[in-house]
């Protein structure tokens, strides 16, 4: 599972590679910047996954997560900010809070039905 | 080891049901709602067009339809069914019991619904739907050219949209990558696994872009900041181009695994499939800036030789499959027709897109109806071709019925010639002068009948559209029983029951491929 990680990091080595050639072919442009950053963050997550793969283990599912959709709409309703104003915005965060808590507690329910 | 805890029943139980199987099929029911709600825009858009003069819609009107039309087929119909795709399979094909993460792909499906109707609000405010296009440039974009709040309502359905893709394919590439069933080498992923893999990749490490690119608009419409259109055109189409292959990829992996099994044989050229889509992958995030060789901003020559590069990598894939087919026992089911279908029609949009990639030629081109034409040619008569091959194809695994064979044959036809009359006059029309994203357009000889034909082709296209959903209806319900594995399938989905249960599988077959299927099979004949 390790190696698979790899992977990812030498496709982002081959972005980096091509950004190089465009710094080259322009200088400091947005677009060698652009392909430089995208494929540095490849090879962090590569390596990030090469590092931290675990063995497998027990795990739980969960099948049903009325949190996740709540913290969906917070969200959405955060963003209707952009149109309707600011009290939407804090309107939406504090559906997120609630919404988080949600998922911390069905996280630690999770956790202990793991361990059996 | 897999528990499952906090079961659910009833609606609610659907709604946050976190399951991947159940993740994958809302969304792929939500891009289905937002593909009807686009065509049927673009119906319209096609009966404006189909005679110089007519006014069906007012050209604002015309403005929202070519915009919304162009924002749902991309950022809530074409991505989210390739990563649907991919959430539904890809814990099938590696024997996982779920994706990484369910809850936070249970959070990203809604957030994907909720961007839509975001985009799809805007037509309820005074000023009317976002207006510049699906790629609302900058200034086009800004308070000044855009008011009103429908293109804020774009720009937050878009952000949300986007964010969502990107949890859904990190979510998947991380099952891909560390919860792989024993012997599961990645040497042995199955095509299509692979073809999502580099979705994923490409969705992790090009979208994130478009959220920047979002963030100019917000800073330019609500705090007056004077952006560099370049930039933007440069952070937008850092996403742009990968997302046109993140659109193209997973059906290319399905379009594999049909040849495979509708040919009775392995894959020709396993290892250089895999090495090409890796190929085809980084060169594609490579090319974006050819959409601007005519600012005069960037390196055309660069963008050109890179552009034209994806070529070897298209023609190795092509290769492959055709290989695959060339000593198979080929059996024409509906799967493979669509297959077939998806290889000889995506070669007019790849060659086309040759065309556009080389600066002089874009310079007459650009803005016209051929690029409409080409990338048309790519996501409707290649892509969506490639979709229903797989839909096929996996609807008897998804539902354990077979979608109608006569009502299938009937739409696959109508489907071909809808959308060769669609699409084709395009070329022509844009080599004649016609530019797109307008209401109409001069009467002028060429320009008339070609647009009539281009609009009786949508108009057949739209029929062979509501074939297939009415096949579906009835196969539904009243489908023929599949079984578990109908056609003979090579790859570790096929080894479970269908629909597959909630764990996914109770034991897996050995893996020693990339067709475990397939080698068992061959076992058992020796």
């Amino acid at each position: 599972m390790k190696r698979a990680g790899l992977v990812v990091a030498a496709w982002g080595a081959v972005l980096i590679l091509h950004s190089i050639v465009l710094f080259i072919w322009v200088g400091v442009a947005y677009s060698s910047m652009l392909l430089l950053a995208s494929g540095l963050a490849s090879v962090v997550a590569g390596l990030a996954v090469a590092w931290r793969a675990s063995s497998p283990r027990r795990r739980a599912l969960a099948d049903v997560s009325l949190p996740a959709v709540l913290l969906a709409l917070g969200v959405f309703t955060a963003s209707g900010g952009l149109v309707a104003g600011r009290w939407l915005t804090v309107l939406g965060a504090g559906i997120m809070v609630v919404a988080a808590a949600g998922l911390i507690r069905e996280s630690l329910a999770m956790r202990r039905e793991a361990r059996g | 080891m897999t528990v499952a805890v906090l079961p659910g029943r009833g609606v609610i139980g659907w709604a946050a049901a976190a399951d991947h199987k159940v993740v994958a099929l809302r969304l792929t029911v939500a891009a289905a709602i937002f593909m009807l709600a686009g065509g049927a825009m673009a119906l319209v858009m096609r009966a404006e067009l189909a005679q110089p003069g007519l006014q069906v819609t007012s050209t604002e009107t015309y403005n929202e339809l070519f915009t919304t039309h162009g924002s749902s087929m991309i950022y809530l119909v074409m991505i989210p069914l390739a990563l649907a795709l991919g959430a539904y399979l890809v814990p099938l094909q590696i024997g996982a019991a779920d994706l990484v993460a369910p809850r936070l792909n249970l959070f990203a499906s809604w957030l994907l619904v909720l961007g839509g109707i975001s985009i799809y609000g805007g037509f309820l405010t005074a000023h009317g739907a976002a207006t510049a296009g699906w790629t609302e440039f900058l200034p086009l974009s800004d308070d000044t050219f855009s008011p009103g709040p429908g293109t804020d309502m774009w720009v937050a359905g878009v952000g949300l949209a986007n964010l969502a893709e990107i949890l859904l394919a990190g979510t998947i590439l991380l099952t891909i990558l560390t919860r792989r069933a024993p012997g599961m080498t990645m040497l042995r992923l199955p095509v299509f696994t692979w073809a999502t893999l580099v979705t994923c990749l490409l969705t992790v490490f090009g979208f994130p872009a478009l959220e920047v690119a979002l963030g100019l608009i917000v800073a330019a419409r609500h705090f007056g900041a004077e952006v560099n259109p370049v930039a933007y055109l440069h952070l937008f189409w850092f996403f742009g181009h990968p997302a046109v292959y993140v659109m193209f990829f997973p059906f290319l992996g399905a379009v594999a695994e049909v040849v495979q099994v509708f040919s009775g044989r392995r894959l020709v050229g396993y290892n250089a499939l895999v090495l090409a889509l890796l190929g085809f992958a980084t060169g594609s995030m490579t090319v974006w800036a050819h959409h601007m060789f005519t600012t005069g901003q960037v390196p055309n020559e660069y963008f050109a030789i890179t552009s034209t590069s994806l070529l070897v990598f298209a023609g190795i894939e092509y290769f492959d499959m055709t290989a695959t087919m060339w000593r198979g026992v080929v059996r024409m089911a509906l799967p493979m027709l669509f297959a077939i279908a998806f290889l000889a029609q995506f070669v007019i949009g790849g060659v086309t897109g040759v065309i556009t990639a080389s600066p002089v030629l874009d310079y007459h081109l650009n803005d016209s109806y051929f690029v409409v034409g080409h990338f048309h040619y790519t996501l409707f008569a290649g892509s969506m071709f490639a979709l229903f091959a797989g839909v096929y194809y996996w609807f008897p695994k998804v539902t354990g019925r077979f979608l109608g064979d006569r009502m299938g044959r009937v739409h696959f036809w109508l489907l071909v010639l809808g959308t060769n009359l669609t699409f084709f006059p395009m070329f022509v029309l844009g080599y004649l002068g016609m530019t797109r994203r307008v209401a109409d357009y001069p009467d002028q000889p060429g320009l008339d009948w070609l647009n009539l034909i281009s609009s009786a082709g949508a108009a057949v296209t739209g029929v062979a559209m509501l074939v297939f959903l009415w096949n579906v209806l009835v196969s539904l319900t009243g489908g023929e029983p599949a079984g578990d594995d109908p056609w003979g399938g090579h790859t570790l989905e096929w080894a479970t029951t269908s629909p597959p249960p909630r764990h996914n599988f109770d034991s897996l077959p050995p893996v020693r491929s990339f067709a475990p299927l397939l080698d068992l099979r061959e076992e058992r004949t020796l």
